[in-house]
């Protein structure tokens, strides 16, 4: 009996500390969900950050939900469900799995909600084979920063590196595309040599923990591509506990802010710099002109850009 | 002078204990001086372990008083009885194996610095000094693990006498009270010399001993007085020189036999069971005795003879080094329970919420459990098979409870019929019931008798350990005395008397087994 | 007085309901009262599997990881052209050799089951990664994704498979000697062995019972995502023990029920869909359904003391 009392307790407890409206609770304004892979990745909160101050500005009710986890796609499609049942207008979605995802957003289809994808593309056949269609994309082209990124090794070194790679989780579009594009800017650089390429996860221990092996098994290791910064800074102290920092090269993707503090420090070469927030503005304000029945390009593109020593600000 | 030197350093007066259904201490008196040897004796359940247990503070008296060096005190735990300066010594040992000597002397009380880091120094120092002060030679640094029982026993006292801060000294101990309870259960005949000169040199320090025994011969040696209880009571308490052993074993074993055993003899029909040559090292040894249709064989002995060992080892619960057993005159293999079960026997285990139920299940699944297999159509229980096949059982039994009933809400007199149904329920022959009535009110006591008596008329053989030797007399055609693994002596119903039964359990009836003469293994 | 408080336990998830249809206008929905229930589905498989281990006494940890190899094994088969049956049949054979595996290293090996299917936990994981090469097998035809997305009336195909697994599980447990000698053997190890009972064998059965569950949920799974992961499954150990000690069960084993671990698991989904459509950030939630997991067993634990006393 009691169970049931402490129960209705805390579901008061949470009702009272969030919004009480809770999404589409309406006053005239048009609802939009933003579902995100994980809060707990600072790309993510920019991103949360520009598409909010672009709802407040636009007069959006704005919805963020995200999973625990950013592999969990199976939450993910959980909380894709959920937000159907609340009566959303448009559905911002960072797909955890370009595949995986493709079920839930039958549903969203079903629901007669528009769907726009940020960051990572929907399998295009998947999606086809099951008839989900996004108003549009909206991302950096991250074979392009893959591409930037090798461009500039190649650049720095003359040429000649003894090179390892961080990869994300394997299957993954965004680190794929990465992958391809630095690989196909070295590839034609005799001089440039893939010793290692291994998965970190996107994680910032396992990026230490997997360079400090890969510098076990190849001591001559001249330069690091990471996938992302938070396996880029994992490999910088697996360096440092080597001894050998200035002596690696390392390049990451996504310019956060302790890459750019690392990279003004000397302890990291560059970093692929999205814009993420950026990328949120861009996603609610499409969403708005969704609702206004507006068309919009089936892709839209967010600048690039490599930072460097010099472009740290 | 201050008072606290001239009164007794223990005094208990009208101790009382009740547990459901039994009353443990019924207005004990009990009081040792500084300095005092006092040797308190009495057969299993009566009193002794419960009453010092309430002196060490794991068991709360239901009435009574205890004083200090005279002044009153409630000791409400075991903190509470240190704080006073009493030690128990328990038959079980409390040491923490994977740690040093040392570090298990001064567990409760590490010497540190800089608060909280622990000042190996300080406690090897006072370590070697506490343990040459009480002439032990044993390493500090030695792990616990590694030590054998003898060893473990003195590790045990040392803590018990381990002052608990720098200022107290061995000479001056902060433990006024020292109980030991069978210490010496465990150790060779030169360990037990060590033992003693120990307890004497304590002793001469003004430290009070009770000293718990089964052991005849060294209650002569070291005691000073002698406390005897008896079914919960005090009996007498005399200084060692005003008793000899005869009056000591009869005080002991002396009783109103107010208990009604309800026997009745049947005719002894065809060996049911035979135990030849049964050995399991360094418990059992050479185990021989048959069973009859009909007939119900006591088994008697002090604690840690091997009673049970020898019940679980015929049931099939725990597997014997050599030996044979027979069933029906025809050789018989138990691998496990399930093989004595369709050999017909059943067993009664000794300790009931331990080994003998499933407490969160009901009556009937309880009874049914060894059956469930034998009544399953290819693993699917039939509607109400187990609910008819105990319902009958249940009756006959007189249990207290519906069916659905679960076990861990009975009394325990319930209870040990709900194990016993188990049994009845099948077609089981040779039972083994191991303290059959421990802890059940008399009302049920005498229906597990009469249960017996049908039992045997019935044809099936009874093989029934107790530690309650009225119980033992009253209901047994023969009865075996265990001793330190053996069976030591055997007695018909016509001439076993408590005082006979007893001296055999205390080892005393054959001269031969002194510790030159034990077999091999026996010496733990 | 144990049906008392399974009852309690399902006041409780009525009252969650009835806060959470005060709260918010969307929860009380039909679409949204089988969305709950959908979701739900593939932990309340899995937990079915840890009520019997839990009940035995033990432990078991590994049962995410052999969903996502029960997962990629059934997502390759299919893939490789198996037909469903014998694709099904496959990732049932995996599960089951999993938990066997378990069962009798704890039985035999006598181990700890935490060590044992901790160890399981990271061996069939990493077996699913090395088999997939980490990536996900994906893009199945119609006939096997209508086992997540086929519906009898207003009941999705997942919430049939749940039923049916439930009132099997169920019935084992009421009804059959294996299900006696589970709760004998979680309440009272010694007693049951000394009533003829193998408890080895028992013991290894229950996992490969947990083992098989753990392949059902892997088969819901693909089928909803379409997608064999091998990195599926991560935490559903948690969400299985939790919906399992929410529903009453002990975890010294012997006690609880499989209505109560149901109902559990729907605590859990009513929970988590409930927050969603509050708009509560991700990490309150969090917060939330921990909160939720210890009052339920501090409760629990409050009502036996003082039952028992």
């Amino acid at each position: 009996m009691k169970n049931t009392l402490a129960l209705v307790l805390l579901v008061a407890a949470v009702s009272a500390s969030c919004n009480r409206s809770g999404p589409a609770a309406g006053n005239g304004k048009p609802t939009v969900a933003l579902v995100l892979k994980t809060l707990n990745h600072p790309f993510f909160v920019d991103m949360r950050r520009g598409a909010q101050e672009a709802a407040d500005r636009l007069g959006v009710n704005l919805q963020v939900q995200a999973a625990e986890r950013e592999i969990d796609v199976e939450k993910q499609m959980q909380i894709v469900e959920n937000m159907i049942q609340t009566g959303i207008q448009v559905l911002i979605i960072t797909p955890s799995g370009s595949r995986e995802i493709v079920p839930a957003l039958v549903k969203v289809m079903n629901a007669k909600v528009p769907i726009v994808a940020v960051d990572t593309r929907l399998d295009a056949k998947t999606a086809a084979d099951a008839g989900v269609r996004t108003e549009t994309f909206i991302g950096s082209d991250n074979y392009a920063g893959g591409k930037l990124a090798g461009e500039h090794l190649v650049k720095v070194t003359g040429g000649k590196a003894r090179v390892a790679i961080l990869e994300g989780i394997p299957g993954h579009e965004t680190g794929d595309s990465r992958l391809r594009g630095f690989r196909d800017a070295v590839k034609d650089a005799a001089g440039m040599t893939i010793v290692a390429s291994q998965p970190a996860n996107w994680e910032r221990d396992q990026g230490f923990n997997v360079f400090q092996n890969m510098l076990q098994a190849h001591p001559d290791i001249t330069s690091v591509f990471a996938c992302s910064d938070l396996m880029a800074l994992g490999a910088i102290e697996a360096i440092a506990a080597a001894g050998k920092t200035g002596t690696i090269r390392v390049i990451g993707f996504d310019a956060l802010a302790d890459a750019r503090k690392a990279i003004d420090a000397g302890t990291m070469e560059a970093s692929v710099a999205q814009f993420p927030s950026e990328m949120g503005r861009v996603a609610v304000e499409s969403a708005v002109k969704v609702i206004r029945g507006e068309k919009l390009p089936a892709d839209i593109g967010v600048k690039l850009a490599l930072v460097t020593k010099d472009n740290t600000k | 002078m201050t008072i606290s030197d001239r009164a007794p350093a223990l005094e208990m007066r009208g101790i009382r204990k009740a547990f459901p259904g039994v009353v443990a201490l019924d207005d004990v008196d009990f009081a040792v001086d500084p300095g005092d040897v006092h040797m308190l004796l009495g057969e299993n359940g009566a009193g002794k372990s419960t009453l010092m247990k309430i002196l060490g503070g794991a068991y709360r008296k239901d009435a009574g008083q205890i004083r200090i060096g005279g002044r009153v005190v409630e000791i409400e735990s075991p903190r509470a009885a240190h704080a006073l300066g009493i030690r128990v010594i328990y038959q079980e040992f409390n040491l923490v194996a994977h740690l040093s000597v040392a570090e298990n002397i001064f567990l409760g009380s590490l010497p540190t610095r800089w608060g909280g880091i622990v000042d190996w120094r300080a406690l090897a120092i006072r370590t070697s000094h506490l343990l040459q002060d009480l002439g032990m030679t044993l390493d500090p640094n030695a792990l616990v693990a590694g030590l054998g029982l003898a060893q473990r026993q003195m590790v045990e006292i040392a803590k018990a006498l381990a002052p608990s801060s720098a200022m107290a000294s061995a000479d001056k101990p902060d433990a006024k009270i020292l109980v030991m309870d069978e210490p010496s259960s465990a150790l060779t005949s030169r360990e037990v010399d060590r033992l003693f000169a120990l307890v004497e040199r304590l002793a001469s320090r003004g430290v009070a001993i009770v000293y718990i025994t089964h052991r005849l011969d060294e209650v002569f040696r070291i005691g000073r007085r002698i406390t005897v209880m008896r079914d919960g009571r005090h009996v007498t308490t005399r200084a060692i020189g005003e008793v000899d052993v005869p009056e000591l074993v009869r005080m002991m074993a002396n009783r109103d036999l107010s208990e009604h055993f309800p026997k009745v003899r049947v005719a002894r029909g065809a060996e049911l069971l035979r135990v030849e040559g049964l050995t399991v090292r360094g418990v059992l040894s050479d185990i021989n005795l048959s069973l009859h249709a009909g007939e119900v064989v006591g088994i008697s002995g002090v604690l840690g003879a091997g009673r049970t060992e020898l019940a679980r080892a015929i049931a099939g619960a725990d597997r014997f080094d050599s030996g044979r057993l027979f069933v029906d005159g025809k050789g018989a293999r138990f691998r496990g329970p399930a093989d004595a079960i369709a050999s017909g026997v059943g067993l009664l285990p000794e300790d009931r919420k331990a080994q003998g139920l499933v407490p969160a299940l009901n009556v009937a699944r309880n009874i049914a459990l060894p059956h469930a297999r034998r009544m399953a159509t290819l693993g699917v229980l039939p509607g109400r098979c187990e609910a008819d096949l105990a319902a009958p059982i249940a009756e006959e039994l007189r249990v207290k409870a519906t069916p659905t009933q679960p076990v861990q809400l009975l009394s325990g007199g319930n209870q040990q019929k709900v194990v016993l149904g188990k049994w009845l329920a099948g077609a089981s022959r040779i039972f083994i019931f191991d303290e059959p009535t421990r802890g059940i009110d008399v009302g049920a006591k005498v229906e597990i008798y009469q249960l017996m008596n049908r039992l045997a008329a019935r044809g099936a053989g009874i093989i029934m350990i107790s530690s309650e030797l009225p119980e033992l007399l009253g209901m047994s055609d023969r009865i075996l005395v265990m001793h330190r693994g053996r069976i030591h002596a055997e007695f018909s119903s016509a001439d076993a008397t408590e005082e006979n039964v007893l001296r055999a359990a205390l080892g005393l009836a054959s001269p031969a087994l002194s510790d030159a003469a034990l077999p091999a293994g026996v010496e733990r | 007085m144990r049906a008392a408080r399974q009852f309690g336990t399902l006041i409780g998830l009525v009252l969650l309901c009835a806060a959470l249809w005060i709260l918010t206008p969307h929860f009380l929905t039909l679409s949204n009262l089988v969305n709950i229930v959908e979701q739900t589905s593939i932990n309340a498989i899995v937990a079915v599997g840890m009520t019997f281990v839990i009940l035995s006494g033990g432990i078991d940890l590994s049962v995410g990881s052999i969903v996502a190899l029960a997962g990629v094994v059934l997502g390759a088969a299919l893939q490789g052209g198996q037909p469903l049956p014998v694709a099904l049949i496959l990732a049932a054979l995996t599960g089951v050799a999993c938990g066997l595996a378990n069962g009798a290293l704890i039985s035999w090996g006598r181990l700890p089951p935490f060590i044992v299917t901790l160890g399981t936990m990271s061996i069939a994981r990493g077996g699913a990664l090395l088999f997939t090469e980490g990536r996900p097998v994906s893009g199945f035809d119609a006939s096997f994704r209508a086992i997540a997305t086929g519906r009898v009336g207003v009941a999705p195909a997942p919430v049939i498979a749940m039923a049916v697994v439930y009132a099997a599980a169920y019935f084992v447990l009421a009804r059959t000697t294996f299900g006696r000698y589970v709760y004998a053997i979680g309440g009272n190890e010694e007693a049951t062995r000394l009533s003829g009972v193998s408890i080895r064998f028992h013991k290894t059965m229950i996992y490969g019972v947990s083992g098989l569950m753990s392949a059902c949920a892997a088969v819901l799974l693909t089928a909803r995502l379409n997608s064999a992961q091998p990195i599926a499954g991560i935490n559903y150990e948690l969400d299985a023990i939790a919906a399992t000690v929410i529903g009453g069960a002990s975890l010294m084993g012997g006690e609880g029920t499989l209505g109560g671990t149901l109902v559990g698991a729907l605590i859990m989904g009513v929970l988590r869909n409930g927050l969603n459509l509050l708009g509560v950030s991700s990490f309150l939630q969090q917060i939330v359904i921990g909160g939720v997991i210890v009052i339920a067993v501090l409760l629990d634990t409050v009502l036996k003391r003082k039952h028992r006393t």
